[in-house]
């Protein structure tokens, strides 16, 4: 389904990206002079150590943290600086997010989760259709009107995954999203995350401790003490 | 995002039940404190209308029902052009039952009261007395005393003599200061004043045929008292009706004041409220950022959660308001309404006042909520 290489955007891009934390006197150093370019329709697993700095990456890319140093450029546009008013633009409209923990609201159905990202702009009856659409597709039609409370840990996730697609973003990022769930559901995840990749032409950035998970990608990266290794493929130093 | 506050105000029962009699609290002391409030400013200003056009005259530096004037001597103040039509009156204070009312008697001419329009011209049932023994009464003092009309009032002259007078009449006044009088003749009256002759007067009520000459009115009266050496003074309506402002004004003050007590301990009940449920809610505001919230989003959904928290407190409260409006109109025999637009638009007001004050700080506290803490797993 994808373009070939030579007419394939550059869809995010961080230039000598660094983030340091400061933890009481101690200084933490979560990515270190990070170079990376992720284009159009990649599937990318980042597989590391806990502390290696790979959800750092993710929410620098995914417009959610600023770093320390180094830029960041989504879709083009240079975003390293940008306030939060405007990330909220980037988050809202090129990223999907989708957590371990899924994060549902616990007093909406299905159908109103999906449609949460949207509410405040109002929700439209096509939005509506939309989120049915994506419910049915995600194997959910007859559970849309069920609170998570109601559905099973595999439903839940695949709800979380609708919401990040209810308004059609380009890039889905997730991080450990088969945490929370046993092997076969989270195969069964993993089968969907593989068809936005393939089928919808989704560009996906997975974080994960798995390697079955990781395996999934066609691209995989692994980063230590905030370092990308190099070798990696479709690595793009500098 | 409507939809998705009300799902969410309510969330956890126990706590918005809490909230809501906090706040039903204060909005029925509200409603009781205004609709009092409101209702008697609102007889102070129909009273007021209808007595613009007055003029009384009474003895200098004496108090009504001490006041004597003699009418012979006021002569020449009766026929003064613009005075539309007058009536003197015997006013004494007499004792009912075992003491604990001091209605005052009021002794008239009927025909000179009705063209003043005086309570005789508003008899709402029964009939205006005819004869010495007989009298009439608002109906609120009926009420109040619980009596009707064919009942006897038993009163004590100053020289202890029992004067029966029959109820034959029930008016209606929309001041509170006349409801408690009871009239009759003025012979009758004359018993309850000692040394009263027959031209001897309390006080002369004149009506002006405009309310905007009573000022003229009352600089002619105070030319002849001083050509003529008459010892009486001139009350207009409006200087009366300053005192009753400052009375009115006194009850808005302590409206405000318990309005703002009750204010404060409402809000604090919402802010308590919607603070426990933000912190409860942290991970699901920063989740709704991560995916395209604004900052102003989760302002703008929290507000309304404190505002749905509060309607729902200030409807209860206002039920219970009514509820207690409505005792209190029963037991004191008084109108009372609470539905007046004033203590409508005061209430809601008041609710949304306590809605947007107790939601504004938890609602800034989770719009600062960083998403990244998240995906940290915070």
């Amino acid at each position: 389904m994808h373009n070939s290489d030579s007419e394939r955007k550059v869809e995010i891009k961080c230039e000598n990206v660094s983030k340091v934390y400061k933890l009481g006197s101690n200084i933490v150093k979560a990515l270190d002079n990070v170079n990376l370019t992720i284009m159009r329709g990649d599937y990318i697993s980042i597989m590391g150590p806990s502390g290696s700095g790979k959800t750092t990456l993710l929410n620098i890319i995914g417009a959610l943290d600023h770093p320390t140093s180094g830029r960041v450029f989504l879709d083009g546009y240079d975003i390293t600086d940008l306030p939060e008013r405007k990330l909220t633009f980037f988050r809202r409209n090129k990223i999907g997010f989708v957590f371990q923990a899924f994060y549902l609201i616990p007093t909406l159905t299905a159908l109103d989760n999906v449609l949460t990202p949207i509410m405040p702009r109002g929700v439209k009856p096509e939005d509506r259709t939309r989120a049915l659409m994506l419910l049915e597709m995600l194997g959910l039609k007859n559970r849309v009107n069920h609170k998570p409370g109601e559905l099973s840990g595999g439903e839940r996730q695949r709800v979380a995954i609708a919401r990040a697609l209810i308004s059609d973003p380009p890039i889905i990022l997730g991080d450990e999203l088969t945490g929370e769930l046993d092997s076969k559901t989270g195969q069964e995840i993993m089968d969907i995350i593989d068809r936005l990749n393939s089928e919808f032409g989704k560009t996906i950035v997975i974080v994960t401790h798995d390697t079955k998970v990781a395996e999934r990608a066609k691209i995989k990266l692994k980063m230590r003490d905030g370092r990308i290794n190099k070798g990696d493929v479709f690595l793009k130093e500098g | 995002m409507l939809r998705y506050a009300f799902k969410n105000a309510f969330r956890r029962k126990n706590i918005a039940a809490l909230s809501i009699i906090g706040i039903a609290i204060g909005v029925s002391l509200m409603t009781a404190m205004a609709s009092l409030s409101a209702t008697i400013t609102d007889q102070t200003n129909k009273f007021a209308q209808q007595n613009l056009d007055s003029i009384t005259v009474q003895q200098k530096g004496q108090l009504i029902f001490t006041s004597q004037i003699n009418l012979t001597q006021l002569y020449n103040i009766t026929v003064l052009e613009h005075i539309e039509a007058y009536s003197a009156q015997v006013v004494a204070v007499v004792q009912l039952g075992i003491g604990f009312v001091n209605p005052q008697l009021v002794g008239l001419n009927v025909n000179n009261d009705t063209s003043i329009g005086g309570p005789t011209s508003n008899i709402i049932e029964g009939r205006v007395f005819q004869y010495e023994n007989e009298c009439i009464i608002s109906r609120m003092g009926a009420e109040f005393l619980n009596l009707k009309i064919g009942d006897n009032l038993s009163l004590y002259t100053p020289d202890s003599k029992l004067v029966n007078l029959t109820i034959t009449g029930l008016y209606e006044t929309s001041s509170i200061i006349t409801q408690m009088n009871i009239y009759t003749t003025l012979t009758t009256a004359r018993l309850f004043k000692l040394g009263f002759a027959n031209d001897t007067y309390s006080v002369l009520l004149i009506k002006a045929d405009d309310p905007a000459n009573v000022n003229q009115i009352r600089s002619e009266i105070e030319n002849i008292s001083e050509e003529e050496g008459l010892n009486i003074e001139v009350i207009l309506f409006e200087d009366q009706i300053q005192t009753i402002t400052q009375y009115t004004g006194t009850i808005n003050i302590l409206v405000i004041s318990i309005s703002l007590i009750a204010g404060v301990a409402g809000g604090m009940s919402i802010v308590v409220a919607m603070l426990m449920s933000v912190i409860e809610r942290l991970k699901e505001y920063a989740t709704l950022k991560a995916t395209g919230w604004q900052n102003t989003d989760v302002i703008k959904d929290i507000l309304y959660e404190s505002l749905i928290v509060t309607a729902v407190g200030g409807a209860v409260g206002f039920g219970i308001g009514l509820l207690y409006l409505g005792a209190v109109s029963a037991f004191f025999n008084i109108i009372l309404n609470p539905l007046q637009p004033i203590v409508i638009t005061q209430i809601i007001l008041f609710v949304i006042g306590m809605g947007l004050a107790g939601g504004i700080y938890p609602a800034y506290k989770a719009s600062k909520v960083s998403p990244v803490e998240i995906l940290r797993g915070a």
